[in-house]
């Protein structure tokens, strides 16, 4: 027997989700169920031929002829219950034999970007698409994709259900998506990517793995969008080099028990300069030409942190003007907090505090328990302890999860300890 | 050397569908199962699709495949041997058992 050839890193996963996109360009949107069930179908019997006889030299080829072949005997058994897939079938041949000269080479074609286009309709909530993304697209499982967002199972599936309901009932097809659709919708294909990486890099509990392969998805996403939609390059190149930055420290934020490890904590030499390096190439061709997005002045904030090599050498001035400007353009609460955090570390604790108590209660209540931490901190700096350690209670009260308290508490023994130095005790 | 065969049985009704990046995981485990006892698997056998129909003695067919308790046949291999020990060697690391299956091993009466 021959050396087995080994499959790349998630091969499986993203064949998976490309298999699902060229079939459902041919095969049409309402045939989705069928097109993913056909997809797990071709992986099964890939599982038992290969394990035999080896990694075929085109392994992507193999699957994409096998899922097409499962799915047009299926359809063909199907056809006296749906009359509209007899004129399909007479295609059919023409579809696969099309496709497997052109598509089955290992340049990946531009569908399963379409498909996150269809499904980033403004009819479709967030967490659907998230969902739904992650699943059809990506090629994660549903148990996957719940213990990634720390949701059930059955909340999962409820998710990527009400996309595809509602990518049914909308009934548009990859192959008719024009680019006026695509200029249209690549804001809100934007932000479902951002925010899908943001919940994979949320430090949460939750199976570590998982997170970071949520967060390469959405990396792998935003390179997708760079190389196949000819406009915005600029913006989205900010965005794909936002999230490099962030995912540069990936390793660095939790420590080796899981538990938090703020950015001041962080041992800086653990970042990915590799990925800093590409965020920085990519942050040349953000600057090139007019567009100034959320993502462009985001990722000037992250580029600030990496470019220093201690925390104390931040350079608050300039993170405070870019604040100030993400305020100005793109306001939301999280922004406010930042922007009161880093005046703070600017003009010192007293500003701070007063810049955090002026946030309005409304923004205030989505912001918690880092609204109470941020409260804390700066007492913590003034060195009044006694309401620092309230205000740590409060953010400890309001922890969404154990490894957060965790961090809360060391925080709250830290500033006891230092505060009972201050005092004199 | 005798020939075993071994009968992978599976839950009637599987947790969830394998997913993708799990699948990739037990093709890894196959293909070391059948690196590593290449020359005493006979036959690598096959999956079996959950459907099925049973045939009686009466000539009764009923649908669906033919469920003991809570197990029913997945899949089979043949494999050589030469006695239940080393068969057993063979089934230990095969990846049915890592992955929650069961596997009965029965030596072939040898009659052609």
């Amino acid at each position: 027997m021959n050396e087995p050839s080994q499959l790349v890193e998630h091969f499986f996963r993203h064949q998976y989700g490309r298999l699902v996109a060229m079939l459902t360009r041919s095969f049409g949107v309402r045939n989705l169920e069928i097109i993913e069930d056909s997809a797990q179908t071709a992986m099964s019997k890939a599982l038992i031929h290969w394990s035999k006889t080896g990694i075929p030299n085109e392994p992507n080829a193999w699957l994409f002829r096998t899922a097409s072949n499962v799915l047009v005997d299926r359809l063909r058994r199907q056809k006296w219950e749906t009359p509209v897939d007899v004129e399909r079938t007479d295609s059919i041949d023409l579809v696969s034999s099309h496709h497997s000269e052109h598509d089955c080479s290992d340049e990946v074609g531009d569908e399963p970007l379409r498909l996150l286009f269809l499904c980033c309709h403004s009819t479709i909530p967030v967490e659907s698409r998230i969902a739904f993304a992650l699943k059809t697209i990506g090629g994660f499982g549903t148990s996957e994709i719940a213990s990634a967002l720390l949701i059930s199972n059955a909340n999962a599936e409820k998710r990527i259900t009400r996309a595809k309901e509602k990518l049914r009932e909308l009934g548009e097809e990859i192959a008719l998506l024009d680019s006026r659709i695509m200029e249209d919708r690549i804001d809100a294909v934007r932000s479902t990517i951002y925010l899908l990486f943001n919940e994979g890099f949320a430090a949460s509990s939750g199976r570590e793995n998982l997170r970071r392969d949520v967060c390469d998805e959405a990396i792998r996403l935003a390179r997708m969008l760079i190389r196949f939609c000819k406009f915005e390059h600029a913006t989205t190149s900010a965005l794909l080099a936002l999230m490099l930055l962030h995912s540069s420290r990936f390793d660095s934020r939790v420590d080796t028990q899981g538990a938090i490890v703020l950015l001041e904590d962080q041992d800086r030499s653990k970042w990915n300069w590799h990925a800093i390096r590409e965020a920085m190439d990519g942050m040349m061709i953000a600057t090139q030409g007019t567009a100034l997005s959320r993502y462009h002045i985001e990722s000037a904030i992250a580029w600030e942190h990496c470019r220093v090599p201690s925390f104390e050498e931040t350079n608050w001035e300039k993170i405070v003007e870019y604040y100030h400007v993400l305020d100005r353009e793109f306001p939301g609460p999280m922004v406010s907090l930042n922007a009161a955090i880093s005046r703070g570390y600017r003009d010192g604790p007293e500003v701070g505090l007063s810049a955090l108590t002026a946030i309005d209660p409304g923004a205030r209540s989505k912001l918690r328990p880092w609204w109470d931490c941020a409260m804390a901190d700066a007492y913590r700096r003034m060195g009044k302890t006694a309401e620092a350690i309230a205000h740590w209670h409060d953010a400890r009260t309001l922890a969404s999860n154990s490894q957060q308290q965790e961090l809360i508490d060391r925080r709250m023994d830290a500033s006891k300890g230092s505060g009972l130095f201050d005092d004199g005790i | 050397m005798a020939k075993f065969l071994l009968i992978y049985r599976d839950e009637v009704e599987p947790k969830s569908q394998p997913s993708p990046e799990e699948m990739q995981g037990f093709l890894a485990m196959w293909g070391e199962w059948f690196q590593k006892f290449g020359g005493k698997i006979v036959d690598g056998g096959d999956a079996l699709l959950p459907t099925g129909r049973v045939l009686k003695a009466g000539g009764e067919v009923s649908n669906g495949p033919y469920v003991e308790a809570k197990e029913m046949l997945g899949g089979y291999s043949v494999v050589q041997a030469e006695h239940y020990e080393e068969a057993v060697v063979i089934a230990k690391e095969c990846p049915i058992c890592k992955v929650g299956g069961m596997i009965e091993i029965r030596e072939f009466a040898g009659y052609n």
